[in-house]
């Protein structure tokens, strides 16, 4: 069994009319990035309250299983970032991390000094939080999240406002905390290329459903550039696609076979495929990205949504 | 946990600007409204001479002396008149005023009365409570999202240390005017002193309370802050009147009854050094029933509803 450290049962939050998550289930191992993707109002930010105790949920549970005590306990050790940074916009930001730190046990200057380094935001002095530009109240954002050394950071949008450089030191950042301390982030993105280079498991989530939850590189595999056979002989293509030499292919269902090698052959395939006689009903390639593969599944782009599983 | 909260919070009034300039405001108010009662003449500006005073204050409490006083002060503003026509010079403002000669207790009974502090109470609490909801800063503190009842009872203990310092402060401040404009200062730190300073804190505490709750409920600075200006200022007095009145003919209650008397506000307005036992035991009960309803309405409020 996998060493999990969230895992959410049919997880649902309404207000009044709207069901913003509808029985989600997560599973988020111990030491990974998970990585939310979704639409706007998609109910990303509602699952990230309810796991980090900020809203209650409607119904269902969640158990944090890489804590030993209770969901309190827990509670203590987890950091998070969701919506706008919370901030006291007439103290610096040293205060506003004081504040917090306090709260937690921590009397420690120099800690708080090291924080706003790791952020890279070491220089704001005695400028008041409310006058810091978007991306620097972004990392101080981050560095609340991080007061405490959390084991689990939830992180909202967290790139929101940043340059490109921030995006970058933000990234590296995560990933550095990731690996050297083993905390597991969840973490949600509109810029999908760049959750892409972090997140080791995604789940997309869909009017408050999750619709695939996948590893990074089950992900891949869908988003790769490929050829798409569609056939009622699934298993008669086999053999043909062997004798060509080809390797890498897949079996999604008992009438579509994806090969990921020999694209710029694809008239050869085909034309070894109709000498065998078998019937094929379409023959193509296929590309695309995250973002492209979201669209599909999320049925952004009409007449491509999707079941759950691919392969 | 509860010392871990306490401290963040004590941390983060102490960066509030309010937490310094209500002091000031108050210690302006009560100099400028002690200045009045000890060093302007005011029976002087009515016309009273130093007999009349003394007519006043020996008729004018009990019922039968209301009249003689009124027909007093009645002479001395017509005689002021015409005083004041034939030399406008004979006009004498600074002197000495009702309260010159007073004990600081009772200086203090009419700086608590006035109401100046509950004012800016309203508005440090409304403040206080408003910013976790203006800012979201409790989204940071995690750590108490299981235990949100304990963060709500960490800062209504500190609105009520902070109403405790405001009244020791108003006390400080009668101390310090009578010294630089009363004759003397006489403390009077006895039973009834101790007493009153004690059941005005509590209803003091259960004011800040209603505010709390209030903004809890509303989420919403301003809202507690307006209400707290509407009790604190009198401007429902003329409604209390007017259901007092129809409460005493609808259930037919004796004309003493005053829906006022069970306010928190009218019982700090009314209560004074020398009230009556039945008096401060109303204030007492009115102070803990207040105090009892807007803690549960805040729990509710801060247990039930999400942080964010």
């Amino acid at each position: 069994m996998e060493d999990y450290m969230l895992i959410t049962h049919d997880l649902t939050k309404k207000y009044k009319d709207t069901t913003a998550a509808d029985r989600v289930n997560l599973h988020i191992k111990k030491g990974s990035i998970y990585g939310l993707i979704g639409k706007n109002g998609a109910g990303k930010t509602t699952i990230m309250k309810m796991i980090a105790g900020l809203a209650r949920p409607t119904s269902g549970s969640f158990e944090y299983t890489g804590f030993n005590g209770s969901v309190n306990e827990a509670y203590s050790r987890i950091g998070a970032l969701i919506e706008a940074p919370a901030l006291e916009p007439n103290l610096t930001a040293y205060d506003n991390i004081r504040i917090k730190c306090l709260a937690y046990g921590i009397g420690d200057r120099k800690y708080i000094n090291d924080l706003l380094e790791l952020v890279g935001i070491p220089e704001t002095g005695k400028k008041k939080a409310g006058r810091l530009s978007l991306g620097q109240k972004q990392r101080l954002g981050i560095a609340l999240a991080l007061v405490g050394d959390p084991d689990v950071l939830i992180l909202d949008e967290p790139i929101n406002g940043l340059d490109p450089q921030g995006i970058a030191e933000v990234r590296e950042m995560l990933m550095r905390l990731n690996d050297e301390k083993g905390i597991t982030i969840l973490i949600s993105s509109h810029i999908l290329e760049e959750l892409a280079k972090i997140a080791t498991d995604y789940a997309i989530i869909d009017h408050g459903r999750i619709i695939e939850e996948s590893t990074s590189k089950e992900l891949k595999e869908k988003c790769r550039d490929k050829i798409v056979i569609k056939t009622p002989n699934v298993a008669a293509c086999i053999p043909v696609i062997d004798r060509m030499g080809l390797k890498d292919y897949g079996v999604v269902s008992d009438k579509v076979l994806h090969v990921f090698e020999g694209l710029s052959d694809i008239s050869a395939l085909n034309m070894e495929l109709a000498k065998e006689g078998i019937p094929i009903e379409s023959i193509g390639t296929e590309s695309s990205d995250l973002e492209e593969y979201f669209l599909k599944i999320t049925g952004s782009i009409p007449g491509e949504r999707r079941g759950n599983k691919g392969q | 946990m509860f010392a871990k909260a306490m401290r963040s919070e004590l941390f983060r009034i102490g960066k509030m600007k309010c937490t310094y300039i209500l002091p000031v405001v108050l210690a302006g108010l009560i100099l400028l409204t002690n200045f009045i009662y000890t060093r302007i003449d005011l029976y002087g500006l009515m016309g009273y001479t130093a007999m009349d005073v003394e007519t006043i204050q020996e008729m004018g409490t009990s019922a039968e002396g209301f009249e003689e006083s009124f027909m007093t002060g009645f002479r001395a503003g017509l005689e002021s008149s015409k005083r004041m026509e034939e030399d406008p010079s004979s006009l004498q403002i600074l002197g000495e005023g009702p309260f010159y000669n007073q004990d600081v207790a009772v200086v203090f009974s009419l700086d608590t009365g006035s109401l100046y502090s509950l004012l800016l109470l309203a508005i440090f609490t409304g403040l206080y409570i408003g910013t976790v909801y203006s800012t979201g800063i409790d989204k940071n503190l995690n750590i108490f999202a299981g235990k949100r009842g304990l963060l709500m009872r960490c800062r209504l203990l500190l609105i009520a240390l902070y109403t405790l310092f405001i009244h020791l402060f108003t006390w400080l401040m009668a101390i310090v005017s009578m010294a630089l404009m009363g004759s003397s200062v006489r403390l009077m730190a006895d039973r009834s002193f101790v007493l009153y300073f004690i059941v005005t804190w509590l209803l003091t505490v259960s004011f800040t309370s209603i505010v709390a709750s209030v903004t809890h409920l509303t989420r919403s600075k301003a809202a507690g802050i307006t209400l707290g200006i509407i009790l604190s200022a009198g401007i429902l007095s003329t409604i209390m009147s007017v259901a007092s009145l129809i409460l005493q003919k609808l259930l037919s209650l004796g004309d003493g009854f005053n829906l006022g008397n069970y306010t928190v506000t009218q019982n700090i307005a009314s209560l004074t050094l020398f009230s009556d036992g039945h008096t401060v035991v109303r204030a007492i009960v009115c102070a803990i029933l207040y105090f009892a309803f807007s803690y549960v309405l805040s729990s509710i409020a801060v247990k039930k509803r999400d942080i964010a």
